[in-house]
């Protein structure tokens, strides 16, 4: 079950990482043609920035998501040390239920709004894409660190040990 | 009792090691839900939708992103040539080019711990060889990589700028004076504890090696001040170019990136943004109601009833600050403590430049303090020597950068001269 469960999210996490590079690669080249269009060929290209931040919301969201997956969010450690040793996994668990009921309830909360936006309709003014598609990614950000999260509660074999390197 | 309640709140989520993105939101969503004047929570999300659909937020993935390719390759290795090479005849000569490397590396990396891991690494070993002592060695490479934040581009300004509303263009600019002072102190540190170490000379087909190995980096620094002070760039438009010439650079010209790597360093710039991004989002929406609660302007009136000076003001908020910088990481702390210390040092006249260079180099000198400092971690890890050891290192570097910090909070010019 473990490890079925362990090469779902991996699985996840691949693509998840793919579709958050796309999208940085993506609004580095429309900030970079916006840059070029305007300074070479004297044109405006407002749709590029425009599309770009969408992307970047796009991209900021699933990076959250992958970076539970690295067990690299900023926390304050130090208080956790208080507790004795022999606590310690008990504690872990105990907060990875809290991470993915906040999770959880934000993600309600963030389909309730997207799903507002789109019953009303809203449209970008400069790009004309429907608004809720550039908030979609709010939900299913939330959605997906519940997910891992409520995994790393069950199996703690599945946490993430952060190394050296993610120190940077 | 709704204000203590948010305190509870606060300390059993601390309790449980919660993530700081859980912690900010869970602060945000009782303000809005139980303190607040009837905002809704769904209200919360379209303020989280706002903060993230800002045009100066584009520059954090595309800075992170410049400087993964930059340092994907052997730059730091090109750098250290060109230090080692110009600073061959100076007494401790060999400490003095890992400080200026880091210099020049803190100016296109814009991350600490980046910095002292790319330098460290390589010049530790050659230190040590040189018969340089391990305290010096570990001290002045720990203290050099936490230039990477103060001078620019670096990403606690750009989270500065985001949640005071100051210009991160000044910030960048401003940042040049004092980061240049403090590795200019380094220097000066190296120069007295090594005075006796033998010296080398000058080689002028060395020095000309060396710049034609490491002159494309070099010039990327320049590209990105340049472009920003002339304004004939923005901050976001200046980092996107520095992506464009990282990639050119790398791929044409060091080949030392294959085009097939650049997937997979879009995917790291996605992880290392992520640790920020929501965090980010979550702590701009909180800074809206507390706006709108004028809870900054309230806690200005309580300050300015008990401290009439400016000066005790900045002594206190240093004092502060480095307090912050033992226990939170840099952006952390800006996100936690910048919206509510801006507006009480624009009362008490400080400029918001100048006090947003002020935190930075504050929470700079908490990368070396224990028990949290990173670059103190790091660099016991990189050079195998115990965090005893490598804190006992950086103790004298600590009070220089102190000291640093002192002339920096008084002499504010040093940070605003290059403002037009």
């Amino acid at each position: 079950m473990s490890s079925r469960v362990g090469s779902f999210l991996n699985g996840l996490h691949r693509l998840e990482k793919w579709v958050a590079g796309a999208c940085f690669g993506g609004l580095s080249l429309l900030v970079l043609a916006d840059i070029f269009l305007r300074e070479g060929l004297h044109r405006s290209f407002p749709f590029g920035p425009k599309l770009a931040i969408d992307l970047m919301i796009w991209g900021g969201f699933l990076g959250a998501s992958l970076t539970s997956a690295r067990g690299t969010h900023l926390r304050a450690e130090a208080f956790e040390k208080i507790w004795p040793l022999s606590w310690r996994p008990a504690v872990e668990t105990i907060g990875q239920w809290m991470t993915a009921a906040f999770c959880a309830a934000l993600g309600y909360l963030a389909f309730s709004y997207v799903r507002e936006t789109h019953q009303m309709g809203e449209v970008g003014v400069v790009t004309g894409i429907p608004v809720w598609i550039s908030q979609a990614m709010i939900p299913y950000s939330f959605a997906s660190l519940t997910l891992r999260h409520l995994a790393y509660a069950v199996m703690p074999s599945l946490r993430p040990r952060p190394g050296l390197e993610d120190l940077a | 009792m709704s204000v203590l309640g948010l305190f509870a709140l606060i300390l059993v989520l601390l309790l449980f090691a919660q993530p700081l993105f859980v912690i900010m939101g869970a602060v945000t969503a009782y303000c809005y839900g139980v303190l607040g004047d009837g905002q809704s929570l769904t209200g919360m999300i379209e303020d989280i939708y706002f903060a993230a659909n800002k045009d100066l937020l584009l520059s954090l993935p595309l800075f992170i992103l410049a400087g993964n390719l930059m340092t994907q390759g052997g730059i730091a290795r090109r750098l250290i040539r060109i230090a080692t090479s110009l600073t061959a005849p100076v007494p401790a000569g060999l400490s003095v080019a890992g400080v200026a490397a880091c210099t020049i590396f803190a100016a296109i990396s814009g991350s600490s711990p980046v910095t002292l891991i790319a330098i460290g690494s390589i010049l530790y070993p050659a230190l040590r060889e040189a018969g340089y002592p391990k305290s010096l060695s570990v001290g002045v490479l720990a203290a050099g990589g936490t230039l990477g934040i103060i001078i620019p581009p670096s990403i606690p300004m750009i989270v500065f700028s985001i949640m005071a509303g100051v210009s991160v263009t000044d910030l960048f600019i401003a940042g040049v004076g004092p980061g240049l002072f403090l590795a200019l102190l380094l220097g000066i540190y190296c120069v007295f504890r090594g005075w006796h170490l033998p010296r080398g000379r000058w080689s002028l087909t060395e020095i000309t090696q060396a710049f034609r190995e490491g002159t494309l980096a070099l010039f990327m620094p320049l590209l990105i001040l340049g472009g920003i002070y002339s304004g004939f760039f923005t901050a976001t438009e200046s980092a996107a170019i520095a992506v464009a010439y990282a990639v050119l650079v790398e791929l044409l010209f060091h080949r030392e990136l294959k085009a097939s790597k650049i997937p997979a360093v879009l995917g790291e710039t996605a992880e290392l943004l992520g640790v920020l991004f929501l965090i980010l989002v979550l702590a701009v929406s909180l800074n809206k109601y507390m706006t709108f609660e004028e809870i900054p302007q309230g806690l200005v009136q309580t300050l300015a009833a008990s401290i009439q000076s400016p000066v005790a003001f900045l002594i206190g908020v240093n004092l502060l600050l480095l307090v912050a910088g033992c226990f939170m990481d840099a952006v952390s702390a800006i996100l936690v403590l910048a919206p509510l210390l801006t507006p009480m040092a624009i009362h008490y006249g400080v400029n918001p430049v100048h006090f947003g260079i002020l935190m930075i180099v504050n929470l700079e000198i908490g990368y070396l303090t224990p028990p949290v400092g990173v670059n103190l971690f790091v660099a016991s890890s990189i050079f195998k020597e115990s965090i005893g050891s490598v804190i006992r290192a950086v103790g004298p570097l600590i009070l220089v950068m102190l000291a640093g910090l002192g002339v920096i909070t008084f002499v504010p010019k040093l940070s605003l001269f290059l403002l037009k």
